[in-house]
């Protein structure tokens, strides 16, 4: 995988022209990681010599496989110590890589811009409304990359427009849950199908699958796929590799538009209607229910319980920078819900007056962990302290057999800028200044895992189920798919 | 005591002019008896919120500017003084009294004769209640004046969104400004019936960067620069802090003066109880701890009675002193029971604002009343819910109001207009040039309806006369109703007389509605009607009848208030023969309405 | 006792702290010890009663009108008790010992009669209030010099919002070690934003993370320091709202929390919750969502408390400029601090 480290600015936002940055590519191995740290440019990154890039990279890579292999070994001041030294590592290149932009500063902007257009392989719609401006490293994080949408590697004929499209969206955050990802992925999939035509000599399906490949490729640049949209891919492969080949292409066509659409009902919109009709059932009238940040399904769930005639109320806990609450708390006050509204700070406040805990979740993990929108694991583990059920909402699509115990072996690191922008204080922020500065870091973590002790119940259409019970739930969806 | 010992009173001192009356009735009755600044809001007084607000803000020095209840609003303050109240310390309150303003604007002039002002001062209209910090605003006013000598306000606004409950109706404005925060367009929305906005090209000529804003809130602050005194003394048509604005944007090439606005955000919150929709705004916002640091005095450790319902939900509720809340009564989350409160048995009260009135009015409907001098005053929860609106303003009036149903009626049947000319129509001395004000009046008019001018011009020159002859509002209405009275005299007589008297009366409506504002102006404009039938017999029998049809089907006159003037004509007169159909009329359909519907 | 207008003076005080002219609790406790240092010497009073009537008058009034704002009333009546002490210590050198039968017996009816006119009564107390100064000053200084006891290379420490009792020990720690350090955001009052750049400015190295990553970072965190606004009868703390969550995920992940606390902040309040009327201030909710939100401004209950309460067994110890104590060792510096007499007023 190539990963570089950036952030996304909107190019008026970037205070100063020498800081004015490009995309950086560098090219190294799959499945080798880069954190890169610095501002650079283009002119910055080509004249970093290969031979400076590939000692750094192979330190790390180093570095990385001993954490990964070691790691059961050694123990944890070790381990940090192992850590410092990968960052003493990026904190040198930076200082070059820093020297280096100094000089690229003194030239002028526009042959940068220049630059950019002349090469070939960009996508220059999306060149104009963002730049990439690399992030400070933060200690002992294994990165994944965020947000470089712009590939080299990827060559935008190849991709079909609604695709191009797509990850603009996911980038920007315009399509946000993992839900509505993974329908909007479907969606896209099923307009490539009826826009695919089949190039002589070549079969339907195989040619399809090599498309599908280069897509979700730029996808999976643009923003790392969900664990929902990851299953629905698979599942998708699996029913194209199947394909009848003595079909036309026209029977396929229509074959696989009605695998896509089997799945949107069966797995997606079915198993919603299920986990209301399960969830219904343990709501009562008088019942306080916490939830927190805004999630589609326990949207749904809300409604149908409010329809029901149920009368609740609703305790909304939100959490910067995103206050997706609001969003939430808008739809439920129009549907007369009666809602408090707090910021996660308040939340050993509130929860003593709730009566359950109902959550959403971006994936279950196969140990029983809870990986959901950064918070959650607060919010349960308070809810456990004052013992209340916290019981997380799920359909099964959204297993994975990846297993993870903490936060940061796999985890997303969205724009620190916007944790800096409060919109309920008259002044900025004292940290805007100091942006820049190499001692600060701003950390926005994206998602969280949430242990399985602290997870009352999880509510998939299936069955109310333990986490623990993800491993079987896996085991029974795969044989059925075979 | 202390305060002589505490504060020094300094030359450069930061002074704030609190303005302590409405001059419009919005609170009759209840503002005969109790004067708005020391209204209970949350069992508190108004104007301690307002001097703790300036306190905090950073206000050494303020001018309380009193016109009625004098005495009381005195003892208030001297009693806080006493008591060596927060605000007493770091701050000096003088008293001004002036019984014989009767606006706003009169005010001021008042205070420019006095000259009590030295630089910039901070400008509260009668009920602010804010958490601002003043010191920052007042700098930043003077950094602009630095840069432009002729900025003489800066209007502090916040911001809000449409269809928020303190953001009331009448207060919904339009403002354009630059990027300096110039203010180029200012346009009151609610005041006029008009959907559409017009806004002169030029602002958008001359401005590279133009903002248009409509959800913003008028706090009622304002910060001045020391012209603005002398524009209001040289300006007498200015009433209200509106027609400053209006004027000095209409004539800022010849006064020569600029308007500033700043926009609040964040925690900063102001806001000011101007009718009663603002005072249950602001009672439920200050409950809700918007104006922190400012909040309802809370006493902590009360004591409850065992198994008391109220145990559950104590903190969302407000109970005043020396309430009495009997067996079987139940009070749910939000509601706010006022000092002296007596709910009855079994009555159950859900997010409503209770507050004890000394009038005990029979008008009063059972249901409303919850106990001894308690009425139901219900929030209203919902910008759909309208009717709620209407509800309300319906309990109110029948409470105490007698009929002031277009104050919480947002969206129709709005009869203010721009410049408010209404006085309090109190008393005043019967000045012996009422007759040449006539005369010139009705000189006015016929002049005007001749030349065809504006009735806005006519406006102007009536008020011109007024001025210059000291007459109270009362004898306007009066006479200028007269006046238009005495030229439909002298239209042909014959079968196209009615016509005529209806295109006379339609073009002088911008005039009648101008004057016939409230209650008392309707009565005056009957009264008007009344003398001109008597005193002139050769009338046709069915003029009377015709006028008062025409005023009442264009909403001059409300069906109450000529029903109240029916009944005391005398009864044997012509007039009562002539009246009486339409009277009837009234009548029935009165009773009609009100057994049909109750929030009509 | 008789005029009002001699509580001009905690008036003023009160005054300035709500218009925001004395802002850190530090220096509130030098005022109030000036307050009182002028009461003592200048007061009308004859006996120790007299003063100490003289002194809760001014507690009672501080209390009513600034519940929230314990130092004043704190260091009120330490100086009670101190006052206490020296009575009876003085009543003792005038030769009036306890007889082994009244300690036997506990004669419990055995009162200091402190209404006597003590001569040097003024003197001494003067004088331990010129000492007590002295300690208010230098404690700050004595707790950052800890620092050093209790941070190590390369460890990672967890701070919320802004106190500036733990920008100096992180500071004073920094001049020694390699550490760095996480500071939650606080929103929303987003005091953690001030103390990471007070931190980055003295070039430690700092991550600012929103509440919400809490538990995430907690796994890789050494050690939790905070510091409180009130430490309860019950080693409990009444801290600024979002400790709470802090402190259960250390617990969750066993990482020693330390509370750096000045001995005034020390209250013989017990509270065990933090909805309790008499404990949470409820700040302005544009803090939360802003004005401007709209119409569901209308309908919805917004809450902003000001204050979490810690239970005392999240906490695992207390660092005051004497050393460290546990929370179980709170009720015994009470007792040392205050009478008894005066816990409650």
């Amino acid at each position: 995988m190539n990963q570089v480290v950036g952030k996304h600015e909107k190019s008026d936002e970037i205070p100063k022209q020498g800081k004015q940055v490009k995309e950086k590519k560098i090219k190294s191995k799959p499945g080798n990681e880069l954190s890169s740290n610095s501002v650079t440019s283009e002119q910055a990154a080509n004249k970093l010599k290969e031979k400076e890039l590939r000692k750094l990279e192979w330190e790390k890579k180093l570095a990385e496989q001993k954490l990964k292999n070691d790691k059961e070994n050694l123990s944890k001041a070790e381990l940090k110590n192992k850590r410092r030294e990968q960052q003493e590592a990026q904190r040198q290149a930076k200082v070059e890589k820093e020297k280096i932009t100094e000089k690229a500063k003194s030239q002028k902007p526009e042959e940068k811009n220049n630059d950019i257009r002349k090469s070939p392989q960009k996508i220059t719609e999306v060149k104009k409304t963002k730049t990439l401006k690399c992030v400070q490293f933060v200690q002992h994080l294994y990165r994944e990359s965020n947000q470089n949408f712009i590939s080299n590697t990827v060559n935008p004929k190849d991709i079909h427009p609604v695709f191009i499209k797509l990850g603009v969206q996911y980038a920007e955050r315009v399509i946000l849950g993992s839900n509505a990802r993974c329908l909007a992925l479907l969606a896209a999939i099923q307009n490539l199908i009826n826009d695919l035509q089949t190039p002589p000599k070549h079969e339907y399906c195989r040619y399809m699958e090599s498309v599908l490949q280069c897509c979700t490729n730029y996808l999976q640049e643009c923003r790392p796929f969900a664990v929902s949209m990851t299953n629905a891919l698979r599942y998708f492969k699996l029913q194209l590799t199947h394909m009848d080949k003595s079909l036309t292409d026209n029977e396929k066509r229509a074959r696989l538009l009605d695998v896509i659409d089997l799945y949107i009902n069966n797995d997606i919109k079915r198993a919603w209607d299920a986990i209301c009709m399960k969830v219904n059932d343990k709501i009562f009238t008088n019942d306080v229910i916490l939830i927190f940040g805004c999630s589609s399904l326990l949207y749904r769930i809300l409604i149908d319980a409010n329809k029901s005639g149920k009368k609740f109320s609703v305790i909304v806990v939100d959490s910067r920078p995103l206050l997706e609450g609001r969003e939430m708390l808008r739809k439920l006050v129009s549907a007369k819900i009666n809602c408090t509204y707090v910021l996660i700070n308040a939340l050993s406040f509130v929860m003593k007056q709730a009566t359950k805990v109902l959550l959403g979740a971006h994936a279950l993990l196969a140990n029983g962990s809870v990986m959901s929108r950064i918070g959650t694991a607060q919010v349960a583990l308070v809810a456990q302290a004052c013992n209340k059920p916290v019981l997380v909402c799920c359909e099964t699509y959204k297993f994975t057999e990846r297993v993870q115990t903490d936060s940061f072996v796999y985890n997303e690191i969205g724009d620190s800028n916007i944790l800096l922008s409060v919109d309920t204080l008259s002044t900025t922020s004292p940290l805007v200044p100091l942006k820049d500065n190499p001692k600060l870091n701003i950390l926005n973590l994206l998602y969280d895992v949430t242990p399985p002790d602290l997870v009352t119940a999880v509510i998939t259409e299936l069955a109310i189920l333990p986490c623990t019970s993800v491993p079987v739930v896996l085991r029974i969806n795969a044989k059925e798919n075979m | 005591m202390s305060k002589s010992r505490n504060t020094v009173a300094k030359d450069n001192a930061t002074q704030a002019i609190v303005i302590a009356d409405t001059f419009e009735d919005e609170f009759v009755p209840i503002s005969n008896d109790v004067p708005l600044c020391l209204f209970r809001v949350v069992n508190r007084p108004l104007i301690d919120y307002t001097l703790e607000f300036l306190s905090l803000g950073g206000i050494e020095e303020t001018f309380l500017f009193c016109c009625n209840h004098v005495a009381a609003v005195k003892a208030h303050i001297k009693k806080s003084i006493d008591e060596a109240v927060g605000w007493t310390l770091t701050m000096k309150v003088h008293i001004i009294v002036s019984e014989s303003c009767w606006s706003f604007g009169d005010c001021l002039r008042d205070l420019d004769a006095k000259g009590l002002l030295r630089g910039d001062f901070v400008l509260l209209e009668p009920g602010v209640i804010s958490n601002i910090q003043l010191l920052p605003l007042l700098k930043k006013h003077s950094e602009v004046f630095q840069l432009d000598k002729g900025a003489a306000m800066t209007l502090i606004y916040q911001e809000s969104s449409i269809g928020h409950m303190a953001l009331c109706p009448q207060d919904e404005t339009i403002i354009a400004y630059n990027s300096k925060n110039r203010v180029l367009f200012h346009k009151k929305t609610q005041k006029t019936k008009e959907k559409r906005v017009t806004f002169p090209l030029e602002i958008f000529i001359e401005n590279s960067s133009v903002s248009v804003r409509h959800n913003l809130k008028d706090t009622h602050i304002a910060i001045c620069s020391p012209a603005v005194l002398p524009l209001f003394s040289d300006n007498f048509d200015f009433q209200t802090k509106d027609d400053f604005v209006k004027g000095l944007l209409i004539n800022e090439d010849i006064l020569g003066s600029t308007i500033y606005c700043q926009i609040l955000k964040g925690s900063n919150y102001g806001s000011a109880i101007s009718n009663w929709r603002m005072y249950q705004a602001v009672s439920l916002e200050l409950n809700n701890k918007w104006v922190y640091p400012i909040v309802p005095t809370v006493k902590r450790n009360r004591t409850l009675p065992e198994n008391s319902a109220l145990m559950l939900q104590l903190e969302k509720i407000v109970i005043g002193p020396n309430c009495i809340i009997k067996k079987g009564a139940k009070v749910t989350a939000g509601s706010i029971l006022g000092k002296g409160v007596v709910i009855n048995e079994d009555i159950l009260i859900t997010n409503v604002l209770i507050q004890s009135t000394k009038s005990d009015d029979i008008l009063a409907q059972p249901i409303d009343k919850i106990g001894e001098f308690a009425y139901r005053l219900r929030a209203c929860e919902d910008e759909e819910d309208l009717d709620l609106d209407k509800l309300l303003a319906n309990k109110l009036s029948r409470l105490h109001i007698g009929d002031d149903l277009y104050e919480y009626d947002g969206d129709s049947d709005d009869e203010f207009s721009d410049s408010s000319e209404e006085l309090s129509h109190t008393y005043s001395p019967p000045p012996d040039d009422t007759k040449l004000f006539f005369t010139e009046v009705v000189d006015s008019l016929t002049r005007g309806y001749e030349d065809k001018l504006l009735c806005d011009n006519l406006i102007l020159e009536v008020n011109s006369s007024r001025y210059a002859y000291n007459i109270t509002l009362k004898e306007v209405n009066y006479n200028v109703i007269k006046a238009i009275l005495t030229l439909s005299q002298n239209l042909p007589n014959g079968t196209q007389y009615f016509p005529q008297l209806s295109q006379l009366l339609s073009y002088f409506s911008p005039i009648l509605k101008n004057y016939i504002k409230n209650e008392a102006a309707m009565a005056d404009c009957l009264q008007a009607i009344e003398d001109i039938a008597i005193s002139n017999t050769e009338l046709k029998d069915k003029w009377v009848i015709f006028l008062l049809k025409y005023l009442y089907e264009k909403d001059f006159l409300s069906e109450e208030a000529i029903l109240k003037w029916f009944s005391n004509v005398k009864q044997d007169s012509k007039l009562y023969n002539q009246v009486e159909p339409f009277a009837n009329w009234l009548q029935e359909a009165e009773e009609e309405d009100s057994s049909d519907d109750e929030s009509e | 006792m008789k005029q009002t207008d001699d509580l001009s003076d905690v008036i003023k005080l009160i005054s300035d702290i709500k218009h925001k002219n004395i802002q850190s609790s530090h220096d509130v406790a030098i005022r109030t010890e000036k307050m009182l240092d002028n009461i003592i010497s200048q007061g009308k009073w004859d006996s120790a009663l007299e003063l100490m009537e003289l002194i809760k008058q001014r507690i009672k009034c501080f209390s009513q009108s600034l519940p929230d704002e314990p130092t004043a009333s704190n260091i009120m009546k330490h100086i009670l008790k101190v006052i206490r002490t020296e009575c009876q210590s003085m009543s003792k050198k005038t030769g009036d010992t306890h007889s082994l039968h009244q300690i036997v017996t506990g004669d419990a009816t055995h009162e200091l009669d402190y209404s006597e006119t003590v001569s040097n009564l003024k003197s001494v107390l003067l004088g331990y209030l010129s000492e007590y100064k002295e300690e208010l000053e230098s404690s700050a200084e004595n707790i950052a010099a800890q620092a050093s006891e209790h941070i190590h290379s390369n460890e990672t420490i967890l701070t919320v919002g802004r106190s500036r009792t733990v920008e100096r020990f992180l500071k004073s720690a920094s001049k020694q070690r390699m550490f760095s350090v996480i500071v939650v955001e606080g929103a929303p009052s987003y005091l953690g934003h001030s103390m990471a750049s007070a931190l980055t400015k003295n070039n430690i190295q700092t991550t600012v993370i929103p509440d919400s990553a809490v538990f995430a970072m907690m796994s890789r965190v050494n050690k939790v320091i905070i510091g409180t606004h009130t430490v309860l009868a019950n080693g409990g703390l009444r801290a600024l709202s979002g400790i709470y969550v802090v402190a259960l995920a250390a617990k969750h992940y066993s990482i020693p929390v330390m509370v750096l606390s000045h001995m005034y902040k020390l209250t013989s309040l017990y509270v065990g919750s933090n909805d309790h009327e008499t404990f949470n201030v409820h700040a302005s909710p544009a803090s939360v969502i802003p004005y401007s939100s709209g119409s569901i401004l209308n309908s919805v209950n917004i809450k902003n408390p000001v204050f979490d309460y810690v239970p005392p067994e999240l906490v695992t110890l207390f660092i005051t400029h004497q050393g460290g104590n546990v929370p179980s060792y709170i009720y015994r510096l009470l007792s040392e601090m205050y009478h008894p007499d005066d816990y409650d007023m």
